[in-house]
């Protein structure tokens, strides 16, 4: 598929589908819950690792909350950013995938493929935002943790790269029933896992080719910006800055 | 016997070996037709064919779910409370009915974990049952429909001009 790189929407304007999903990240908003955290990896079978595999920097999470400190104690202020797959325009981590494992999907997400990846890890390396996670271990659950795997979503075993799909599973659920009522996915029918469980709505998601959706309008923000802007990946989530205190 | 010798040997054994295993595989030898036996010796033939009975009458969630569904005992009774039980199978039912067990019919088609597959959006399509599933009205028992690969998927989806994106299969 080919993109004009000179265009910063590139894909949007050439995809042949009418979707283009976004996400919208209202710092103001985040409490650092870590909700959406939970809720992803509940949806998304995403492995449990222990403390001893975290150290080992071998955890994985579709999405974190960083944590910044600002001030000395007392006088100290913590601030929150949500980081997920960014799900750019330009993905640094796509050509550089020998088996064509990472890709763009025509609705603009970045996609792996699971059974494609051969476990090169050179998306992972490639990626600014650290969003990518390989599988170093097969993944476990303790019972009776097995039985709640959501079945719409495939478990990696190890060897494998993994990352944020925006819940590419209730998209396509969203479509299919989009598609059978002969219509385009309404403003909020989809909502990712982090989306859904965030309860000060810090995260917001949508199709930026729907003028009236949420996202298209919140991403107009004069707080909007995006994370690592210069580097020229044209992310699909958009921050909004904290207002100022 | 000198190391050579032993050599060509050990080499010529391990390509028979290697050999044999190819050829079992190649014939589906491994895949007998003796494990698709079922518990009730039950004919597509008949039912879909003699008896013209809509496949959806007893695949009942193909159209609303990803699944087509096997149909429970108590729907096949609805037809067969009323029979005579003039064959073996038809005995073997009766006898599940009676001892209210559910018949452990053997699953023939089990697609990969990392398939996404749903019968609903297919036959929204406008695709038939026998589309992929061959003409079942004249296969006798339960048969494996054909191998359910990637490149047989791709094959249609090209045809009818269907998605091609990968994450429109993978999950």
């Amino acid at each position: 598929m080919s993109r004009d790189p000179q265009t910063p929407q590139g894909y949007s304007k050439t995809a042949d589908s009418p979707y283009k999903w976004e996400m919208v990240v209202d710092l103001d908003r985040c409490t650092g819950c870590e909700a959406c955290v939970i809720a992803c990896h509940a949806e998304n079978n995403i492995r449990i690792s222990g403390e001893e595999e975290a150290a080992q920097g071998r955890a994985i999470n579709w999405i974190r909350i960083e944590r910044y400190w600002e001030g000395e104690y007392p006088d100290v202020k913590v601030k929150f950013l949500p980081v997920l797959c960014q799900h750019c325009d330009e993905a640094p981590c796509e050509p550089v995938c020998p088996v064509y494992a990472s890709y763009h999907t025509p609705d603009g997400l970045n996609a792996q493929v699971y059974n494609r990846c051969i476990g090169v890890r050179y998306c992972g390396n490639n990626c600014p935002y650290v969003a990518r996670q390989f599988n170093w271990f097969d993944p476990h659950w303790d019972e009776p943790l097995a039985e709640q795997l959501n079945p719409d979503v495939s478990v990696r075993s190890g060897g494998v790269m993994e990352k944020c799909t925006f819940c590419v599973q209730r998209i396509r659920t969203g479509k299919e029933n989009a598609a059978k009522e002969g219509r385009r996915v309404k403003d909020g029918e989809i909502t990712p896992a982090c989306v859904q469980s965030c309860p000060t709505s810090a995260l917001i998601f949508g199709d930026r080719n729907d003028p009236k959706s949420r996202v298209a309008r919140l991403k107009k923000s004069e707080r909007g910006f995006h994370l690592l802007e210069h580097l020229g990946t044209h992310p699909s989530v958009t921050y909004l800055r904290r207002l100022a205190e | 016997m000198s190391g050579r010798t032993i050599g060509i040997i050990l080499g010529l054994g391990a390509g028979c070996l290697a050999m044999g295993i190819g050829l079992f595989y190649s014939l589906s030898s491994a895949d007998l037709a003796v494990q698709d036996r079922q518990p009730v010796p039950f004919s597509h033939r008949l039912h879909a064919g003699t008896l013209e009975i809509a496949c959806q009458f007893c695949h009942r969630h193909a159209k609303y779910s990803p699944v087509a569904g096997v149909p429970s005992l108590a729907l096949c009774q609805t037809c067969h409370q009323s029979l005579p039980q003039t064959t073996p199978g038809m005995k073997v039912l009766q006898t599940y009915w009676e001892q209210k067990r559910a018949i452990p019919w053997i699953r023939l088609q089990r697609l990969p974990d990392h398939v996404y597959f749903t019968h609903e959006m297919h036959l929204f399509a406008g695709l038939t049952c026998t589309s992929c599933h061959g003409n079942v009205a004249r296969m006798t028992g339960t048969p494996r429909a054909p191998t359910y690969e990637m490149g047989w998927c791709l094959t249609c989806h090209e045809q009818r001009g269907a998605s091609h994106d990968c994450w429109t299969c993978h999950k």
